[in-house]
Parts: structure tokens; C-alpha cells; sequence
């Protein structure tokens, strides 16, 4: 059973290491008469094949998660939540709550349906007391993702109050991703990106993998912002 | 080990006891008609309901109970059930033909097909599934090698006899090659409808005629083994590259209510894979439903009338058509309602198809985002909007802002109500409706006068001349309708590359799944199309802009291409 446990983790590790799954193309296609641009993601993903397994799995070998702690400026964005009121991002970020946020998408397969249940998990964890952390989520498909489809999607996944679904133009959804280093590209290239602030000015711990309420809460504590 | 995961382990050991002793449910799915089992288990797979009405039990990371019905088979393994690959997650395969095959780190018969990204890669290899070993993993997370699956993958408590149900079901899943596939051919149909403009029409097939053209070249290329056959092979595979594509047009002529006959009629002596393109200024719906009924991709028909439904599912339309303009234009309006406070805004709209679609599309954002609501006046058909009434209406009113969603015969008294004097509201119409007319406004109209814009600005979308001169062969590209050419030449790149992501595999919704995966796109005419599962209208865009000074006058952006 343990050694079970052991390859999940160092799968997990595959998983959440290996990029470049992306399909860049060029302008011109297969069937517009040129065909171009597959080359690097193979030579990408034939590089991801080839790590060194047994590093990551050692940094690897307790959670399922990565951490870090970042630095980062938060922009002054106005953007607009599920309810359709328009919000400053600093200020909704200077809760005095615990503030927990991160990226996700409507439509989105896998990796959303899972952000969010950590979310939930989070909240379910926290019971009553679980309008007492500020969970954000910030959409990376705002051309799609109105106010109206971020309610839904809160409802699809009973959401509590205290989780707000942020949306806004192109150029503030790219700026908010950008202030905390989780710039994709591509929505497609989307990754389990979850971040908690800290207490000291403008420091946020950095978590990428899947992460449940027991996790969240242990990472608040450790940082000082649950009790 | 902390206790979380003991109790995980436990609850997968009393779940390989219970569930993988004798675990016998073939009898039961053989009770089952082929209708049942599609209907009963496409609900448990698409909507996490079970049989009985009631939401099936799911639990994520293990142990964590969760509504099955927002965690659903499909959300992750889409429709196709041929899985996903988003950014660093992989979601493989959840059809039986695969399942039930053992999985080595490629994919059977394309090992040497270097551009065939292969979920198989990154995945361990593991034996066959049987039906026990797969009813064991749905249930406890735990795949034939014994390895847990749980981090990503729910699990979920099904009895026996549901458990078989969703077994069978997912066997039929992507099973056989869809219809319109042929041994070696892949077929196509456009549909036009009767009185099309000819030039449009050619502006359309052009291109499209051209990418099957080129494809079966290189068909015929592969045969030879000739060089660029064997670089087309690198990336297309040995199957996309030796396929030919067949394109036919079916016409639809008279009344509307006789086009379900014609299409089945074409259907039946021609039943193609999927729509590409299509051209109709006026319905669409009959063609849309025959759709949705035969499970028939549309790509991006070029329609002013798309049917907006948060259902359908298998036509893909380029945007929301003509109502889109309207929508932007009250999103857009919303936005800067606090400057004008109770001032009113007047909509005069033509009472025509076109009128009414930007009518609509503007009330129903307005409705929702703005408290004051608009003074409506319909010009009837036929009636020319006058200056002297228009003008009457501005005094009295005082309003914020005139809309008027009428073509170019409106523009005399456009410019008359421009000049009213002591008049400070702003004039919005649809830039599209006024047709060449646009590039000549008078000066003194331009100032006040607001146009939506659908599309990426011309003078920014010069760069794309290059590659849409690509098919046409050498044709000069002044000749085309370069709107028309360019939502064809979409139809191309987006084929290409779902055609390509789908490594030989041709079922429907795979490549519908396909499509819904690309990236978002920047293509000719539109600043951007973007995709994701189930969103149906590529284009979310429309640009607020004003026509600027001078004898060559180019549009200037007054709004993002989206505004909220
Ligand atoms: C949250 C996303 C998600 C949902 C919901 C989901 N799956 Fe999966 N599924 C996955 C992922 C990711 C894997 C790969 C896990 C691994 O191998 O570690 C997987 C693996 C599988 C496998 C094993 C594939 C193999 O080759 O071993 C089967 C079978 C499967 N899922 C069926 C289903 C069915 C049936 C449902 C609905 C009842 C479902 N899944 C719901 C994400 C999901």
C-alpha cells in the first residue's frame, strides 16, 4: 500500500512538473496550405521525459502540493465580482480576514472542478466559521466568465458566502495574473495555483498542486493566520 | 502517515473487499435495451444522476464527499470520453475500446508519429481493464496495477447494478468511427442557402474548396512517397495524411419549413462527418436543429441569425451574430450610466430582422445592468427616419443617447440631430449596417456619431492579407469579400488543427471535444476567438469606435473589444 502511495506521488510530481502540452501554431495551417509549428512542444515534452524522477520526488515526498513564499505587488485593478458590484482588488485583498486566492475557469476540465473542491472542502472544514476566511477566485476566461456564469458556477458547487468570483476586462484579468507570477499564456496551460497571505506586507504563500481544506487550514496556521 | 490517509486506506480496503470480491454484473447490464443504457448511463456520465433521479455519491481526493452532479465523468473526460490534456493535468481516457486495452507508453500504431502528443507518455503503463478491475477503480480509486488514481479522479459509490449501467455506457463511448468517415475518406458538406450572393458564395468555397484540395494533393503525395509526404507525416500521422476529403454543397432552396426534407434528402445520399462554413442572411434554425438531432458538427456557419441556446451543442458559431453588436452596445453604455444619470436613452429601431436582433441583444443586457430604462421607437418597414422628427424628439427629451439601429438611410438625419444645437448626448448605430457608406460620413457627424464594430480594426488587420492570399491561388484578393473569405479561412485552421489533435480517432464529439480545447485564437477579421467546453460563440467581441477625420478616414477604438 505504501509503495502504491509512493508512485502517486512521484506520478503527482510528473503531472504538475511537465509542461508544454500546448498546441502553438503559426498563422497558416494544416489546412490553409503550410504546416508549422508542432516542433517545440515535442522537444519539450521529450525533455519532460527525461527528469530526474527521483529529485522531485524527495521534494516532493510530503505533500502533494509545492510551496513557496513570493512577494508580490498587488495591482490596482477594478474588477467586477458574481454579483455584478465592482470591486477594487486591493482593497477585497486587504480583508481582514484570512485572504486565500486563485485562478480558474468555467469551463474548465479537470483542474477547476478540483481548485474549487478545495475550496469547498475548505469551507466545509470550517463549518460555521466558514464565512471567516476570504476565499477569491479570479477568472481566466473573462470574455466568457460574466458575473452571471461565475454565480452559476458558485451555485453549481454550493459555494458559501465568502467566496467571491472575481471577473474583469482581458487587460486586468492579465494584469492580476501577472502581479502574482501565474501569467498562463494560454488558459489551456492552466496550472493548480492556490495563494494565502501572509501578514507581512505583500507576502503570499505560493501553493501548486491539489490542496484540500485540511491543507489549507495547516498552511494558514503555519503562517499565523488561522488560529 | 498521518490519520487522513489511514483512513483513506482503510476505506480502500473494505472497498476492494466488498467491491472486488465477485463482483458479477454482466447479467444485469444484459437486461438493459441499447437505449437504456445510452439514456441511464449518458445521465449518470453527463449529469452525475442516477437511474433513479437521485445524485450519485463522489468523494475527491479519496475521502472528500462531493455533488457528483458538479463533478461529473464528462466535465473531466469530455463528451468524447477521450479525455484532456489542460495545461500540466492529463485526463485519459475513459472509453472501453481503450480501457480495455492494456496502455504501453504510446499510442498503437502512430509510435513513430513525433507530433501525436500521447496522454500515454505520462501515464504508467498498466494491463487491460476488466470489468471487475474497472468497476474497482470507479469505486475505490485504485487502478489494475494497483495504483491509487484518487489525487485527480473522484470516486464514487455506485451498487452493482448502476455500476454496470455506467460500464456499458462508457463501452459505447467513442466505440466506432462516426458516420461520415469513410475506409479511407473523411466527408464534408457546406450548406447555402438558395439566393445567396454569388460572389459571397465564391468568397466562401474558395477557400474552403482550396484546404481539400491541398489535403488530397497530399494524399496523393503519400501514395508517391514523395518528400513532403514524409514531413506531412511527422506531424498529420499515417492516417490524417493518407485521407482524402470530400466537400459538397447542399443548396437549400424555397421556404424554410422545406429545408428539414432537403437535408435529410442530402443526409441520406451523403451522410457527411460535419458541417463547414455555410452561408444565410436570413433562418438558420432548421439547419441548426437538424444538427443537433443527427449529432452533426457545424463549424462556424456564416450566419447574421444564430440560434442562441444555452444547449445546443453542435454548432459552433463564430459569434452571436447581429445581436452582438446590440449587446456591446449596452454593455458598453452601462458602463459610463453614471455620467448620465436620469437622462433618457432613446432606441429607434428598424422593424426588420436585423433591427429587432440589435434590439433585442441591447435590452437584453440593458435590462439587467442599467436601472433607467430606454424610450423605444420602431421605424416601421419602408419608413425613412426623419430628420425634423428626430430632431422634435432630441428637444423635448434631452436625452443621454440616441440609438438607432437602422442602415444608411438614416444617416441625413443622423447628421441634422449631430448638429442640434445645445445638444450634448452622443449618437450610437450599427458600423456594419452602414455598409461603405461608413467611410463617408460627414465630418461633422464623425465627432458624434458611435459605431459598433464587430471585428478587429481594418488598418490592424492588413497583417493577415498574406495569409489569406495563401488560397487563393494567385487570385487577386481584391476580387473576394474579404469578410467572407476570412470566416472560410477560419473554418481551415480550426479544422486543421482539431483534425490533428484527434490522432486518427474520428468520432464527432472528439472532435468537437477538440475544438473546445484550442487555444484562444487570432485569426483573420476577428481580434479574438477563444473556446472552451460547451461555449458555442467564438467571438465574445465588439468594439465601440468612432470613424476619425480626414479624406482616409480609419476607425478609432473608443472600447476594448470586450466590455463588461
Ligand atoms: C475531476 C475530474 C474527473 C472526474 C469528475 C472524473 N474523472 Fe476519471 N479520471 C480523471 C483523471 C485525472 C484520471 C487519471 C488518474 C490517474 O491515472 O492517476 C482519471 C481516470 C479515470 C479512469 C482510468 C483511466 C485509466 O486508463 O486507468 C477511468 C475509467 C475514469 N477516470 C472514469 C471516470 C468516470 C466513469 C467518471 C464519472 C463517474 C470520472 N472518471 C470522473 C479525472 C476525472
Amino acid at each position: 500500500m505504501r509503495r502504491t502511495f509512493c508512485f502517486t506521488l512521484i506520478l503527482m510530481t510528473m503531472f504538475l512538473l511537465l509542461g508544454g502540452c500546448a498546441k502553438h501554431m503559426n498563422h497558416v495551417g494544416m489546412m490553409n496550405g503550410e504546416m508549422t509549428g508542432r516542433k517545440m512542444d515535442d522537444q519539450q515534452m521529450a525533455q519532460g521525459s527525461k527528469m530526474d524522477h527521483s529529485a522531485h520526488q524527495k521534494m516532493m515526498a510530503r505533500k502533494n502540493y509545492s510551496r513557496s513564499i513570493e512577494t508580490y505587488q498587488i495591482p490596482d485593478l477594478l474588477l467586477t465580482d458574481n454579483q455584478g458590484r465592482n470591486l477594487s482588488l486591493v482593497n477585497l485583498l486587504q480583508d481582514e480576514r484570512p485572504v486565500l486566492v486563485n485562478f480558474l475557469y468555467a469551463t474548465c476540465t479537470t483542474i477547476c472542478p478540483l481548485l474549487s473542491m478545495g475550496y469547498i472542502d475548505l469551507q466545509r472544514e470550517l463549518g460555521a466559521q466558514a464565512d471567516q476566511v476570504l476565499l477569491v477566485s479570479i477568472t481566466i476566461d473573462p470574455e466568457h466568465d460574466t458575473p452571471d456564469v461565475l454565480e452559476k458556477y458558485r451555485k453549481k458547487f454550493q459555494g458559501q458566502p465568502g467566496w467571491v468570483l472575481l471577473t474583469g476586462s482581458r487587460i486586468d484579468i492579465d494584469a492580476a495574473m501577472t502581479a502574482f507570477d501565474a501569467y498562463f499564456g494560454d488558459k489551456m496551460d492552466h496550472q493548480p495555483l492556490n495563494f494565502i497571505r501572509m501578514p507581512a506586507q505583500n507576502k503570499w504563500v505560493r501553493l501548486n498542486g491539489m490542496i484540500n481544506g485540511e491543507d489549507f487550514i495547516r498552511e494558514m496556521k503555519m503562517v499565523g493566520v488561522w488560529r | 502517515m498521518n490519520f487522513r490517509m489511514l483512513f483513506i486506506l482503510v476505506a480502500v480496503v473494505l472497498l476492494l473487499f466488498s467491491v472486488g470480491s465477485g463482483f458479477v454484473f454482466a447479467a444485469e447490464a444484459a437486461q438493459l435495451t441499447p437505449e437504456q443504457i445510452k439514456r441511464l448511463g449518458e445521465r449518470m456520465y453527463r449529469e452525475g444522476i442516477l437511474p433513479n433521479g437521485e445524485p450519485m455519491q463522489a468523494f475527491a481526493a479519496g475521502e472528500i464527499p462531493v455533488e457528483a452532479t458538479s463533478f461529473t465523468c464528462v466535465s473531466c473526460h469530455l463528451r468524447s470520453g477521450l479525455g484532456a490534456i489542460e495545461g500540466t493535468v492529463i485526463t485519459p481516457p475513459a472509453t472501453g475500446k481503450i480501457l480495455y486495452e492494456e496502455r504501453t507508453t504510446s499510442i498503437k500504431g502512430s509510435e513513430f508519429v513525433p507530433s501525436y502528443h500521447s496522454y500515454a507518455v505520462y501515464l504508467p503503463p498498466r494491463p487491460a481493464y476488466t470489468d471487475d478491475t474497472l468497476a474497482r477503480m470507479i469505486a475505490s480509486g485504485v487502478d489494475p496495477k494497483g495504483r491509487s488514481t484518487m489525487k485527480l479522479m473522484p470516486r464514487y459509490q455506485l451498487d452493482d447494478e448502476n455500476m454496470a449501467i455506467l460500464i456499458a455506457y462508457l463501452k459505447t463511448l467513442s466505440n466506432e468511427f462516426s458516420v461520415g468517415v469513410g475506409e479511407d475518406k473523411l466527408h464534408f458538406a457546406t450548406v447555402i442557402v438558395e439566393g445567396s450572393e454569388a460572389a459571397e458564395v465564391e468568397s466562401m468555397m474558395v477557400p474552403l474548396q482550396f484546404s481539400v484540395d491541398r489535403k488530397n494533393s497530399l494524399a496523393t503525395a503519400a501514395v508517391n512517397n514523395d518528400r513532403v509526404a514524409r514531413m506531412a507525416y511527422n506531424m498529420l500521422g499515417p492516417d490524417l495524411l493518407a485521407r482524402r476529403f470530400t466537400l459538397d454543397r447542399w443548396i437549400l432552396r424555397g421556404p424554410s419549413d422545406t429545408w428539414r426534407t432537403q437535408l435529410e434528402d442530402y443526409y441520406r445520399k451523403n451522410p457527411v462527418f460535419a458541417l463547414l462554413g455555410g452561408i444565410s442572411h436570413g433562418d438558420w434554425e432548421p439547419v441548426h436543429r437538424f444538427c443537433e438531432e443527427k449529432q452533426l458538427p457545424s463549424i462556424f456557419p456564416q450566419v447574421d441569425y444564430p440560434v442562441i441556446d444555452g444547449h445546443n451543442w453542435y454548432t459552433i458559431y463564430l459569434s452571436r451574430g447581429i445581436r452582438q453588436e446590440g449587446e456591446a452596445a449596452a454593455r458598453y453604455l452601462a458602463g459610463m450610466s453614471e455620467l448620465f444619470k436620469d437622462k433618457k436613452v432613446i432606441q429607434i429601431s428598424r422593424d426588420s430582422r436585423r433591427g429587432q436582433a440589435l434590439r433585442e441583444g441591447f435590452n437584453e443586457i440593458w435590462d439587467v445592468r442599467s436601472k433607467t430604462s430606454t424610450l423605444d421607437i420602431h421605424l416601421p418597414e419602408g419608413e425613412t427616419l426623419k430628420a425634423e422628427s428626430l430632431l422634435k424628439l432630441i428637444k423635448k427629451q434631452q436625452p443621454a443617447v440616441v440609438i438607432v439601429w437602422d442602415g444608411a438611410s438614416a444617416l441625413p438625419a443622423l447628421r441634422v440631430a449631430a448638429n442640434a444645437a445645445g445638444w450634448k448626448g452622443l449618437l450610437l448605430t450599427s458600423g456594419t449596417w452602414l455598409g461603405e457608406s461608413l467611410w463617408t460620413l460627414p465630418e461633422d457627424l464623425r465627432e458624434k456619431l458611435y459605431m459598433t464594430w464587430p471585428y478587429r480594426l481594418p488598418q490592424e488587420n492588413v497583417r493577415f492579407d498574406i495569409a489569406l492570399r495563401h488560397v487563393l491561388g494567385g487570385r487577386p484578393l481584391k476580387k473576394f469579400n474579404t469578410e467572407v473569405l476570412s470566416k472560410a479561412y477560419i473554418v481551415n485552421e480550426v479544422l486543421g488543427k482539431a483534425l490533428m489533435d484527434m490522432r486518427g480517432e474520428y468520432y464527432r464529439d472528439f472532435f468537437l471535444d477538440n475544438i473546445d480545447m484550442l487555444d484562444d485564437a487570432y485569426f483573420p477579421l476577428y481580434e479574438r476567438l477563444s473556446f472552451g467546453q460547451g461555449q458555442r460563440y467564438a467571438s465574445k467581441g465588439c468594439f465601440i469606435v468612432q470613424l476619425g477625420k480626414g479624406e482616409n478616414p480609419q476607425l478609432e477604438r473608443r472600447s476594448e473589444w470586450v466590455t463588461r
